[in-house]
């Protein structure tokens, strides 16, 4: 099973056990044949560095991240530092809204380029380009972070070849792919977003 | 036993480095074949067609008797409160710059990619989902699937040749 024309061991096999996912029986089958083949220990050693590899730049992907927590500050000087914000925000002048960030996304093929940003936790009205896809009453608008989480979802109208969504609370700061799907469920288009502080 | 080294020698260290690294590699491949050949010795492998799967209960029952000695050693080491002559476990220099330069060419190929199919990627090599959850979530066809993660593949490697391609050749 874990063989390709009875001679190596097949991608997926080599794949799985990589990741440590390679059960027996096939893994007995496959351990003994690596011990004899050295175009499959050369083959398992370039997919160890390709997953490695992987890894280590997806994780360096702008995420959001817990950053501040090691900073050896003490209760006192935070607790201090949170009065201060408190009598500050107490004693500013309240703006009756903050103003929404006008975002456009269009559809592009190809490398991608930076993706639009957009400042981190303040509203946002995202336009999403329809130019091409088929005409529906209404779509549905889904905004996922990069773990696949859904952060926003909405059934919108479009109009004049753009769908509108408004998020009244923003995003917080990291990448996001803001989907569009036919009200069947049927991804038609996505756009990458990010979020900055 | 020189035809049982030719034979498994690579496959046997390549084993051995993969799961506890370079470390005492040669005296582990050593200590391997000395077990093997004893057994063979002592005509307790029956079986000529069972060979393979001998090999590899004995280069497993090293790598896991290596194991539970780094755990033994580990807990004995924790006792003591004075300095300590310890190994270095971290990677040579050289496996930190073939570490680096992979990262750089997967960094590049993930920039060279639809972020949808960074997603994808993200799902399965760093949150580690299974196929069929991502197919399932993102509305792929596991034909979209493989074929998204053997292009990554190839241009991983493509890169990864060119690179070598273009270092300089040095004389000693």
């Amino acid at each position: 099973m874990a063989f390709q024309d009875d001679t190596h061991v097949t991608d997926d096999a080599l794949e799985s056990y990589s990741m440590g996912r390679l059960a027996d029986p096939e893994l007995s089958g496959f351990e003994e044949h690596l011990l004899i083949c050295g175009q499959c220990q050369d083959r398992l050693a370039r997919e160890d560095a390709f997953r490695q590899g992987m890894r280590v730049a997806l994780a360096r992907t702008p995420q959001k991240s817990a950053a501040g927590r090691s900073f050896p500050v003490s209760w006192i000087l935070v607790l201090a530092a949170l009065a201060v914000i408190v009598v500050a925000v107490i004693a500013w002048p309240r703006p009756t809204a903050l103003p929404a960030t006008l975002l456009q996304l269009q559809a592009d093929r190809g490398p991608q380029d930076q993706p639009p940003a957009a400042p981190a936790g303040q509203p946002l009205l995202l336009l999403l380009d329809t130019t091409g896809l088929p005409a529906i009453p209404s779509y549905r608008v889904e905004v996922v972070d990069f773990s696949g989480q859904a952060r926003f979802q909405s059934d919108v109208a479009p109009s004049g070849g753009r769908v509108r969504a408004s998020l009244a609370k923003g995003l917080p700061a990291g990448a996001y792919f803001v989907r569009l799907y036919s009200p069947g469920r049927e991804l038609l288009r996505e756009f990458a977003l990010t979020a900055r502080r | 036993m020189e035809q049982l080294y030719s034979v498994f020698s690579r496959g046997v260290r390549f084993y051995l480095c993969r799961q506890l690294g370079p470390q005492d590699l040669e005296d582990r491949l050593h200590d391997t074949f000395l077990v093997v050949a004893q057994a063979i010795q002592r005509g307790e492998l029956r079986e000529p067609e069972r060979l393979m799967g001998y090999v590899r209960t004995i280069v497993r029952r090293q790598v896991a008797a290596q194991i539970e000695d780094n755990m033994m050693n580990r807990k004995h080491e924790y006792d003591l409160d004075w300095g300590l002559a310890v190994r270095d476990l971290g990677t040579s220099p050289e496996q930190d710059a073939i570490q680096h330069e992979n990262q750089e060419i997967a960094q590049k190929v993930l920039k060279s990619i639809a972020p949808r199919d960074r997603e994808i990627l993200i799902r399965f090599y760093l949150l580690e989902q299974p196929a069929e959850q991502i197919c399932g979530e993102m509305g792929l066809t596991d034909t979209q699937f493989r074929l998204l993660k053997s292009r990554a593949k190839s241009r991983f490697g493509l890169l990864g040749r060119r690179k070598v391609t273009k270092r300089p050749v040095r004389y000693l």
